[in-house]
């Protein structure tokens, strides 16, 4: 019994001390757990600590980027601003000086200035716009324009880069691609620009051309597509993606680079933005082909395209050339023979004159023994009606040369554009039309009228009265000069202040003011000459502020602030045009 | 050594043989806690051996035997506390497969001071598997028994082969074991 109850006791005695040993190391564990407790509290303590530290200087370093991206913006805008300000000089007056009576050589030299400051221009508003794209503060424009004339334009204004290069220009239009067009003119003529200069840089030989058709139609909307090919080196595979991102030149931005490598990121942005695609087929020893689709809607308003119904002979010494000027001849429905030769056209020319509605040569690219053969020749003939022929911009003082100006020879310039030719054909064929059934009216002076380019405000017994208010002595004479040209009496006061008091003496019919003059700016004094004659019971003269702050947004300021309408320097001949109308008739 | 071994060794010794011959083998043998042991204690192996030792001569079994059944019984109870450890383990191979890998690694979560013994497998066909003990005490015996209790849990037809690879001191050993086809 006794030993039993030892047993039991012992047996007691070891559970409780077990129990102990469980709850010291309970307690020991416990404490361990306390502990690491703590520190995992100080580690995340110190660790929100961090993250704060570093959020705030995360922000501190997204404000400075923010700031920097502001005062960039502003920068660009006030370089625009000052840069366009000499280029307003620059332009304006490279554009008087070949108004005037120019030799040759003079007249390229001054079509260099022009071109060039242009082309400056293209850069600064390059700049500009991606700026504006890049801050979302792009709009595009939904205006009725000529299609045609949008590529005569661009055409003109490249034809010196081709001719430098003695690459040809050329482009082909599908009848089917209407003239009359509602869309951006504008946007659309950045991008074409930008592609056709790209050609026009990167190809050393061979040609450039322009293909238009139409992709796809739907009620009152078509895709056009545009494509820009050329005989260039080709563009490698792997360069291809980086090509419409900001900065990059494919290989040329390391090895070779020229321009600023915004051209093509603008063009895919502004294509974006008008609801169209860009591409490029490209393969390195093949040339390149960007093409771009754009959705544009019609005008009801344009007649259908004209067309040619003659039968013309054709001789293109270049190869290369020959099959597609045969091809615009094509696209405009004229009937082509093309020459294999120039004594194979100088044969037609002597026994199958009547044959032939005209014979067009393409005098650049003769080589030297045919140019003596074909003068040569046309000295010979008496009548000088029936040629047309191709001249190149860089053409030198040449016998030949003067016989064309002297026998009065039709001729036009490179480059070699589709609706320059049916320009000058369609003309020809009227007149030889109006002629053959004789018309009174004579066809020399048909073709006269057509080619004079009135604006037509020299009419007008008591020419308007322009006000305009600019301080800047270039901008003066460049602002007046364009107005005069156009039947204008001008009076040119130099601020604000001058153009209250003259506003008082006298009546005007529209006034020019610009924003920024010493004394008085524009919009102040454009308010108190509203305001003066109201009050004296006179008739409101309109004004257009005359900016040459081309960021978006500034002309709906000024228009918000009581101007009527705005003009951007350097002045657009068309845009002053289209106020001149719109104040004055 | 961890305290589960002691206090299911002493539970099986009450339960199997008696309170006295349990009381008297804790009595005969040196132990640091008079032979109050906790299953979360850890206590020194060589306790555990020298109550082995005065079971065996209290009962007249040998030794060896005599852990491997304490091994087979030990088995039992750990399917009954530690139930997550089997589920979804089907067969006697895969279990032990993952005893390595698996179940040290959770007990080293819990005990990171242990000093766990190593059980390397490998498979080298789909119905013999080897499994080799290795560990600084000579508990080889209470591997084996484990092995048995796992096969008779599973209730599958193994065979078991032991090739001491200590010398007889129980501390490295190989088990082969082989599936028969029924």
């Amino acid at each position: 019994m006794s030993e039993d109850s030892g047993l039991q006791q012992r047996r007691l005695k070891r559970e409780k001390d077990a129990r102990k040993q469980a709850e010291s190391l309970l307690e020991k564990k416990s404490r361990e757990l306390y502990h690491s407790n703590l520190e995992l509290q100080a580690l995340a303590g110190s660790l929100e600590e961090q993250i704060l530290v570093r959020t705030k200087e995360l922000k501190q370093a997204r404000d400075s980027a923010l700031d920097a991206n502001r005062a960039k913006t502003t920068f660009l805008s006030t370089m625009s601003h000052e840069i366009r300000t000499p280029m307003n000089g620059i332009i304006g007056m490279s554009h008087l000086l070949l108004d005037t009576e120019l030799t040759q050589e003079q007249r390229r030299q001054a079509s260099i200035i022009r071109s060039s400051s242009e082309s400056l221009l293209r850069i600064i508003n390059d700049i500009l716009d991606l700026s504006k794209l890049e801050a979302g503060k792009f709009e595009i424009q939904h205006i009725p324009f000529l299609f045609d004339d949008l590529l005569s334009d661009i055409f003109n204004s490249m034809a010196i880069t081709a001719a430098n290069k003695r690459i040809e220009l050329l482009n082909l239009i599908d009848r089917s691609v209407p003239n009359g067009l509602i869309g951006d003119p504008l946007r659309l003529r950045q991008i074409l620009v930008n592609l056709l200069g790209n050609a026009l840089k990167f190809t050393t030989e061979g040609y450039v051309i322009l293909k238009v058709s139409v992709q796809s139609r739907s009620d009152s909307m078509i895709m056009l597509h545009l494509e820009v090919n050329d005989t260039g080196k080709g563009i490698d595979e792997s360069f291809q993606k980086a090509l419409f991102k900001p900065f990059t030149q494919g290989k040329y931005d390391i090895t070779n680079p020229q321009g600023t490598g915004l051209g093509l990121s603008i063009c895919k942005r502004l294509a974006t933005l008008m609801n169209g695609e860009i591409g490029l087929n490209s393969q390195l020893g093949h040339g390149s082909s960007f093409w771009v689709d754009i959705p544009f809607a019609v005008r009801a308003d344009c007649p259908p395209r004209r067309l040619l119904s003659g039968h013309y002979a054709l001789y293109q010494a270049n190869d290369l050339i020959a099959p597609i000027m045969q091809q615009q001849l094509a696209a405009l429905d004229a009937k082509v023979s093309t020459a294999s030769s120039l004594t194979e056209l100088l044969s037609w020319h002597e026994h199958d004159l009547a044959n032939y509605q005209k014979f067009i040569v393409d005098i650049d690219s003769l080589n030297p023994l045919d140019f003596e053969v074909l003068r040569h020749h046309v000295k010979l003939q008496e009548a000088s009606n029936d040629w047309l022929f191709i001249r190149g911009v860089n053409e030198t003082k040449t016998e030949l040369g003067d016989l064309i100006q002297k026998n009065a020879i039709a001729s036009i310039m490179k480059p070699i554009f589709q609706m320059r030719l049916l320009d000058y054909l369609h003309i020809d064929e009227q007149i030889k039309r109006l002629a053959t059934s004789a018309e009174k009216m004579s066809a020399e002076k048909m073709s006269a009228e057509k080619f004079s380019g009135k604006v037509g405000f020299e009419d007008l017994e008591v020419p308007p009265h322009i006000l305009l208010v600019e301080d800047n002595k270039v901008n003066q004479m460049v602002a007046s000069s364009l107005l005069k040209k156009r039947g204008m009496k001008v009076t040119i006061v130099d601020d604000g202040i001058e153009a209250i008091e003259i506003c008082q003496s006298q009546p005007f019919d529209l006034i020019f003011m610009d924003i920024q003059m010493p004394r008085m700016g524009g919009i102040e004094s454009m308010q108190t000459i509203k305001v003066r004659l109201k009050l004296d019971g006179k008739k409101i003269t309109p004004v257009v502020a005359l900016t040459a702050n081309a960021m978006q947004g500034a002309a709906e300021d000024y228009l918000s602030q009581g101007m009527d309408d705005y003009l951007t320097k350097p002045i657009d001949t068309k845009d002053l045009d289209c106020i001149l109308h719109r104040w004055l008739k | 050594m961890k305290g589960i071994i002691f206090t299911e060794f002493l539970e099986m010794v009450e339960e199997k043989f008696s309170p006295a011959v349990a009381d008297k083998i804790i009595e005969a043998s040196e132990t640091v806690t008079g032979g109050s042991y906790t299953s979360v204690g850890t206590y020194h192996h060589s306790e555990l051996i020298e109550m082995v030792g005065h079971l065996s001569k209290e009962s007249g079994v040998e030794v060896v035997p005599l852990v491997k059944v304490f091994g087979e019984h030990l088995f039992g109870r750990f399917v009954d506390l530690y139930p997550e450890f089997f589920e979804g383990r089907d067969s006697c191979f895969s279990f032990l497969g993952m005893v390595e890998d698996h179940v040290h690694s959770e007990v080293r979560k819990l005990y990171p001071d242990s000093d766990l013994p190593t059980f390397e497998t490998v498979q080298p066909e789909s119905n013999k598997f080897e499994m080799t003990y290795q560990s600084a005490r000579p508990f080889a015996p209470i591997a084996e028994g484990l092995i048995l209790g796992c096969i008779a849990h599973f209730k599958e037809n193994i065979t078991v082969s032991v090739e001491d690879l200590s010398g007889g001191d129980n501390t490295h050993a190989r088990f082969t074991m082989e599936k028969l086809v029924d």
